[in-house]
Order: structure tokens, then C-alpha cells, then sequence
């Protein structure tokens, strides 16, 4: 149930013209709503228990290890099984079919006779089939710029350097994490059902958290074996390392595939946003919060290591800008005193700033508030269901599109280049893939992503009905042209939803994929996003974040633009 | 085999598109078959039943009278791509007179969505007597006694299928499904996953299979995750 804002609140929601654009969800950062944030919140405040229950690993570390989970409302597993893998089989990319290590997350303990199905089915992934105790499966990689080194550090009985940790972040790195039903695992209905899981991507993310423990694991294990006085990973060390990932096309199609969901988080995002900019007056200990807040992300973003040019320059004016800022908020001034200071530095900054700087300074202002903000992580989730109103006349419905999808009329669809592109499932590995209409086969399987294109479509196909037709009811139009029905029922059904659109042409020769990506990763609590393409980009989960031990500690929660150098 | 319903959902969504039907009516064919599948009712089997049919096109359903209670629609073949509109359309009016439906199976679960807020009953005549569904706390199918749920559901109407706001329950027949029973169902699909024939999910893979696109060098290139660096 969602709270009903306080006009002032409301007020200063931001419109979906302004957020909506590609180019500025390609510019958000995470924020405490994040799903890794309410995560770990979660584990905390429900006090879940991990016991290590096996641990069969040889000298070389490859075997398996056993988590169980005890949660408020029963038990789940975490299995990993490290395997050796030749080098010429190592690839970065999904379309991979060996790894250094797989990992399923069950319902309930794991018996031997599933342990073993798993032994021999998770290092398959894709090709094998799963049951419906099995909730979600991964892989992962090693770094092989990290990982050695690491092992070989602690096995000389010290610390890796601090550094060569934070740059890479991660000893192991995923490229998939799969869940709802797929390969035959647990439909989302049955997460659902038992309650262990309640918000969005929680039960993927706590499979990426209890990776990262694998990872530790696993390093331990083989630096003891190199060496029995071997060095275990510092409370230090371990909070530099999260999880890498590579993330290609296939979560640009979900966010448009799953409008009522992708509105509801950034209406969350924004509405925290929102609450903290009606904020009248900053206390002192506000004003001091934000400051270390400011300059851990000075440091962290001092730390964010790119070899895109695009990506790097984007950097490198956001560390000038945030220093800027920094000493305009010194003590002293006005930038923090004056009234309701939050909403006119956003306002600033959205206006003179880089999407960037705007962006990060906004997900800073929401983690300055957990007190106003952490109860809108419960709006995250939706059910999805889209229906037609089939009695709407068709005036109605056109006035509607006008009103809601004037970005897409206003867009000349005529020009190649307003259509260069076309998005399509791949034979290879079924996984989406974006293809150049104009010079590549396959535009007649196009999926359905040109969303301004089909509305705008739709709203055309009204005008040049015959008169007659036009006073039709949606529900008679829709029996005798039902090629409108997906776009009809998401216009209607989306009405109400601020945010659920992304307002530009996702066909447009102008797309950039990565822009969707980033802002699907930054909602998981992605940070260090490292694009190595226009499609695809790297980045780490979970770095900064307490480890399973630490869960609940005070400050536990407290890693938000985490910081590692001094 | 066991399959999820997501899987199901998939298979039939894809199918669908393969088949010709537009962005929306693929989405109501696979979810009303993952719905039937996912209480153990026979939507694969249907839609397999039916896949020649469809195979030469899908049929287009049109309106053949309205009244001021009452609307004729010509089904023209299987309600797989029309179910949804029918029942859009039910919900606008006393009684839907359905023609010449060759699967009311397909209408069921729409229809239990939409008894959500408009209430409605099913009735169609097979050659064992009639079908009727109510939706009261959830679907509840009555059959004559003695007559088999699978066969029943998979059975050609003979006449009309007659949707409604209120049917009067023919005196003949019994409840062979009931809510609950369809309820427990679910549950043990969602605990157990669902069987799934392997030759059936073949058949049906392949047509599935259509909407994909051959792997161009262009696209291995620049698809996703296109680095090989593991670094």
C-alpha cells in the first residue's frame, strides 16, 4: 500500500519528462533503496542465520561448500562448487558454457541426493534442468587480475595491497544470475507464496551476497593450503571486495517489458527524493552528515576506474564538481543553512550541474534520511497486472496517448534514423540481442521495444478510421484490430504510473543501451560502472558492504559511496 | 519433465508470435495456458491440439450483432487469440453469445480474472451434456456426473459458448472442480513444477523457435557481453 504524499511532497516530484530521458537514468547511482541496501537491511533487522554446513574442497579449492540460511519464515540453502576450468574455455561472455564456479540457492536444507543432482547439473547452467526447489542459479569467474595475487598474499601471510584491491574490486566476477522459473527453477509465485522473499530481485541479490562469501571462502581456503600460516582476508580487505559483473542487452528489454514494476522504483527513488527536498531546514547534524557523506564520495569516486574515454571524462568532471561543491558546503556558508537547502541544491545542480553530479548528489540527499526514506523500499514491488478497459471511447483513449505519450507524437518516426535500430532474441542463447534494421537480417522478429513508436502507431491507426468506427468502445476496436491490444492495455494500464515510460526513442540511431543497463544496475546497488561498450558495461555489487559476520553490527548499513583509500 | 510456468509462458508466448499474433494477444494466449497448466488442466495439450489450425492462420473473431443485452461474436475457430477481447467484451454486457468456439477452455482463465470485478458465468454444450463454469471464490466447474474433467474441457462445443453475469445451475450436473481444489493445484505446481511432455514441448519448441534470429557475425560482434577479456 502506498502512502499518499503530502502535497508539498508531491509538489516536488520530479516530472517524467525530466527523469524519464535515457541519458539521465544513465546517469543514476545507487541509493540506500537500492535492492543490495534493503538487502542487507533486511538480514539484519530479521537476524538471519548463515551456518557453513560442508566444506569439501581439495588443495586445489575446487569441491563445494554449504550455507544454510535460517530466516523468520524457514530455511533456505546456499550450494557452491568451485570446478577447474582450461583457459581457452574462459570467456566474459554469456553465451559461456564452462566456469570456475556455479551455485544454486534452495528451498529448504539440501539433501545429499540434491546436493549431488546439483554437483552435477549447476555447472551446466543454461544446458541443464533444474527443479522447483531450486530458487536461483549463477556462475562466476575469477579475477584473474585479482585472484592470485590475493591468494599468494595471504598465503605470505599479509594483506593484498589495498589498492590493487579496490581498483579491480572483486575476486570473482558473474555473468548471470537466473531465477523465475527458468530451466525449470521455482516460478517467482512459489518466493512469493512463502514469504522468505517479498520485495524485487531480493532473492537474486542474496545469491550475488552469498557468492561474495564464497569468494572469501574459497581464497582462504587456498592460501591455507599453499600455506597453513596463511593469512585470512582483514575485516578491511573483505569490505573492498564485492562482486564483479558483466551485463549485456537483456536487462534494457526487462525494463521495458515490466512498466508498472520499473515505475514503482523510481517512483521509490524519487519520492525519497522528494521527501528530503521539502525538508524545511537542515539540522546541524544533517549538515554534518552530508559533508562526510560528500567526501567519502569525493574518495570513492577518486577510486572509479574506467578505461572508456567516454565514461572517464564523465569522471573526471564529476570529481571536479563535487570538489567544488565540497567547498561551497564548507562551514561557514550558506549552501547548508539556507532554507530548505536540499531541494535548492538539487535544483542547482539539476539545472548547472552534469547528469552525473546531479544524479550522485541526489542519492546522497536520500541516504541522509533513512529515517524519512527506508519504509518506501516495501513500494518496490508490483503485481503486474495490466487490464483493458474495453468501455473507453476511442476519443478518450487518444486523449489519453496525448496526454501521457506526447514524447512518442512528437517523434518523426520516417527517417532511417529514427529507426536505425531493432532489438530481437538471439538463436544463440536466446538472449536479446540489437540489430541495424537497415544493414542486418532479422527486423521482422523485431520485440517489441519501440514503445513511442507503437503508441504514437496506435494513436495514428484512430485518426484514419472511418467516422463510424471512431465512436467505437476500445473493446470493439480491440476484437476487430487486435495487433493494438499489448500497446492499448499498457497505455491504459499505465495511466496512473509516473514513471513507468522511458521517454525516447529506444529505435533511434541515438540509443545507447548501456544508458538502461546502468539504471537497471544502479537500482540493485551497482556502483564502479565500467562500460566496454554501447552495450554492455562491468561493474561491482556488494563493494563496501559487511560481510555475513558483521550483519547488524553498529554502522553496518553505513557503505554507501564507499571509500577504501586513508 | 517438469517445467515451470514461466517456461510455459514462454513456450506459448513465442509460439504465438511465430504464429502471427500481434504484441499483447501472445501475452493473453501464453498466460492463459500457463494458468490452465499450472492447475493441471490441459492447456499444452489444446494449444497442440489446435496448432494445425493455427498454423494456417489465426482466426480472426468479429462482432455479429449487438443488442441492448446481448452480443453475437463469431469466434471463427479457436479462442486462443480472441479470448481476451470476448471477454473484454462480456464484461460490457448481459450476455456474449459466443459462435462457432472450438476451444472454451482457453476462455476460462480470462474469465476468472475478469469475475474478479464483473461477475460471469461460462456455459457451453458438449455431447455428454453441459459445461458450466461460476466463479464464486474462484473457478468452479460442473460437469454431468460421471463425465472425465480433460476430456469434457477438451471437447468441441456443439452451439454456442454463452457467457453471462448470472446462470441459473442446470439441475443435471455436479461440480467435478471446485476453487479449493484448483487452489491446491497451483500449490503443488509451484511446489513440485509441472509435467511436461517431452514430445509435445518439442513439437511446440519449434514453432517457438521461428521468432529467433540467426546469429550474424555483426551480432556475435556486438551482442551482449561482447568482451572476451576475463580479467
Amino acid at each position: 500500500m502506498k502512502a499518499v504524499e503530502p502535497p508539498a511532497v508531491q509538489a516536488l516530484l520530479r516530472p517524467a519528462d525530466t527523469v524519464m530521458r535515457a541519458k539521465r537514468l544513465g546517469s543514476f547511482h545507487s541509493t540506500r533503496l537500492s535492492f543490495s541496501r534493503s538487502l542487507l537491511r533486511r538480514l539484519a533487522r530479521e537476524n538471519w542465520r548463515f551456518t557453513r554446513t560442508q566444506f569439501e574442497l581439495n588443495a586445489r579449492g575446487f569441491g563445494h561448500l554449504v550455507y544454510e540460511i535460517e530466516t523468520p519464515k524457514g530455511l533456505i540453502s546456499f550450494a557452491g562448487f568451485s570446478n577447474y576450468l582450461a583457459p581457452e574455455d574462459r570467456t566474459d561472455r554469456v553465451i559461456a558454457e564452462k566456469w570456475d564456479a556455479a551455485f544454486a540457492l534452495t528451498a529448504g536444507p539440501l539433501s545429499e541426493e540434491a546436493l549431488a543432482r546439483l554437483a552435477a547439473s549447476a555447472p551446466r547452467q543454461e544446458a541443464a534442468r533444474f527443479s522447483a526447489d531450486e530458487l536461483v542459479l549463477s556462475r562466476a569467474n575469477k579475477s584473474l587480475r585479482l585472484f592470485d595475487a590475493v591468494a599468494q598474499a595471504l598465503a605470505a601471510g599479509r594483506q593484498p595491497p589495498l589498492a590493487d584491491v579496490v581498483r579491480v574490486g572483486y575476486l570473482m566476477r558473474t555473468t548471470a544470475v537466473y531465477g523465475n522459473g527458468k530451466f525449470g527453477l521455482a516460478d517467482l509465485g512459489r518466493l512469493w507464496r512463502e514469504g522468505i522473499f517479498s520485495l524485487p530481485y531480493e532473492a537474486e541479490m542474496l545469491m550475488v551476497y552469498m557468492i561474495r562469501q564464497f569468494s572469501f571462502d574459497l581464497i582462504e581456503h587456498i592460501a591455507r593450503r599453499m600455506n597453513p600460516a596463511a593469512v585470512p582476508l582483514s575485516p578491511a580487505t573483505r569490505r573492498a571486495l564485492g562482486i564483479g559483473n558483466a551485463t549485456g542487452l537483456g536487462m534494457a528489454p526487462f525494463l521495458v517489458g515490466h512498466p508498472a514494476l520499473f515505475s514503482n522504483w523510481i517512483l521509490a527513488r524519487e519520492t525519497a527524493l522528494a521527501r528530503v527536498r521539502a525538508i524545511a531546514a537542515a539540522v546541524p547534524q544533517k549538515q554534518d552528515r552530508f559533508l562526510t557523506l560528500l567526501d567519502r564520495a569525493i574518495g570513492h569516486v577518486g577510486e572509479w576506474v574506467t578505461e572508456d574515454d567516454e565514461q572517464a571524462a564523465r569522471i573526471d568532471r564529476l570529481a571536479e564538481e563535487l570538489e567544488s561543491l565540497r567547498e561551497l558546503a564548507a562551514p561557514g556558508g550558506m549552501l547548508l543553512t539556507r532554507a530548505q537547502p536540499w531541494d535548492a541544491l538539487a535544483r542547482e545542480l539539476e539545472k548547472g550541474a552534469s547528469l552525473e553530479a546531479s544524479e550522485l548528489i541526489n542519492s546522497l540527499l536520500i541516504e541522509l534520511y533513512p529515517e524519512l526514506v527506508d519504509e518506501l523500499e516495501a513500494t518496490t514491488g508490483s503485481t503486474e497486472r495490466e487490464a483493458i478497459d474495453p468501455s473507453m471511447s476511442l476519443a478518450a483513449l487518444c486523449a489519453l496517448i496525448e496526454q501521457r505519450y506526447g514524447w512518442a507524437l512528437a517523434i518523426d518516426y520516417g527517417p532511417h534514423s529514427a529507426q536505425h535500430f531493432f532489438w530481437y532474441r538471439s538463436a544463440e542463447k536466446d538472449e536479446p540481442r540489437l540489430g541495424e534494421r537497415f544493414n542486418e537480417p532479422g527486423a521482422e522478429l523485431e520485440l517489441p521495444i519501440g514503445i513511442g513508436r507503437m503508441a504514437a502507431g496506435l494513436h495514428r491507426a484512430i485518426a484514419e478510421l472511418p467516422q463510424a468506427e471512431q465512436r467505437e468502445s476500445v473493446g470493439e476496436f480491440l476484437l476487430a484490430h487486435p495487433q493494438w491490444r499489448g500497446i492499448l492495455r499498457r497505455i491504459q494500464s499505465l495511466a496512473g504510473l509516473p514513471y513507468a515510460e522511458i521517454h525516447d526513442n529506444l529505435l533511434g540511431a541515438d540509443c545507447l543501451p548501456v544508458d538502461l543497463l546502468r539504471c537497471k544496475l544502479s537500482i540493485f546497488g551497482a556502483a564502479k560502472f565500467d562500460p566496454k561498450s554501447d552495450r554492455w558495461t562491468r561493474i561491482t555489487l556488494f563493494q563496501g558492504a559487511p560481510s555475513i559476520d558483521e550483519l547488524g553490527r553498529p554502522g553496518a548499513d553505513d557503505w554507501a559511496f564507499p571509500c577504501f583509500a586513508g | 519433465m517438469r517445467v515451470s510456468q514461466f517456461e510455459i509462458y514462454r513456450l506459448i508466448q513465442r509460439a504465438m508470435e511465430a504464429l502471427g499474433a500481434g504484441y499483447g494477444v501472445d501475452r493473453d494466449a501464453a498466460r492463459a495456458v500457463a494458468w490452465l497448466e499450472a492447475r493441471a488442466l490441459p492447456g499444452l495439450a489444446a494449444f497442440d491440439a489446435e496448432l494445425p489450425r493455427l498454423e494456417a492462420g489465426l482466426p480472426l473473431a468479429r462482432l455479429q450483432s449487438r443488442g441492448e443485452s446481448e452480443l453475437v461474436i463469431e469466434a471463427g475457430g479457436s479462442a486462443i487469440a480472441s479470448a481476451g477481447a470476448v471477454l473484454d467484451l462480456a464484461t460490457t454486457v448481459g450476455r456474449l453469445r459466443l459462435q462457432g468456439c472450438t476451444t472454451p477452455l482457453f476462455l476460462i482463465p480470462g474469465a476468472a480474472d475478469a469475475a474478479k470485478n464483473h461477475p460471469l458465468s461460462l456455459a457451453w454444450q458438449i455431447a455428454a451434456g453441459n459445461v458450466l463454469l461460476t466463479f464464486s471464490g474462484g473457478p468452479n466447474l460442473f460437469l454431468p456426473p460421471g463425465t472425465e474433467v480433460r476430456s469434457a474441457l477438451l471437447a468441441e462445443p456443439q452451439g454456442d459458448v454463452v457467457i453471462e453475469r448470472a446462470t441459473a445451475m442446470p439441475p443435471e450436473l455436479a461440480p467435478a472442480l471446485t476453487a479449493e481444489t484448483l487452489a491446491a493445484r497451483l500449490d503443488e505446481s509451484l511446489n513440485k513444477g509441472i509435467a511436461g511432455a517431452p514430445a509435445l514441448w518439442r513439437r511446440l519448441d519449434a514453432v517457438a523457435a521461428r521468432i529467433q534470429v540467426p546469429a550474424s557475425e555483426t551480432s556475435r560482434e556486438r551482442g551482449a557481453g561482447g568482451g572476451d577479456a576475463n580479467t
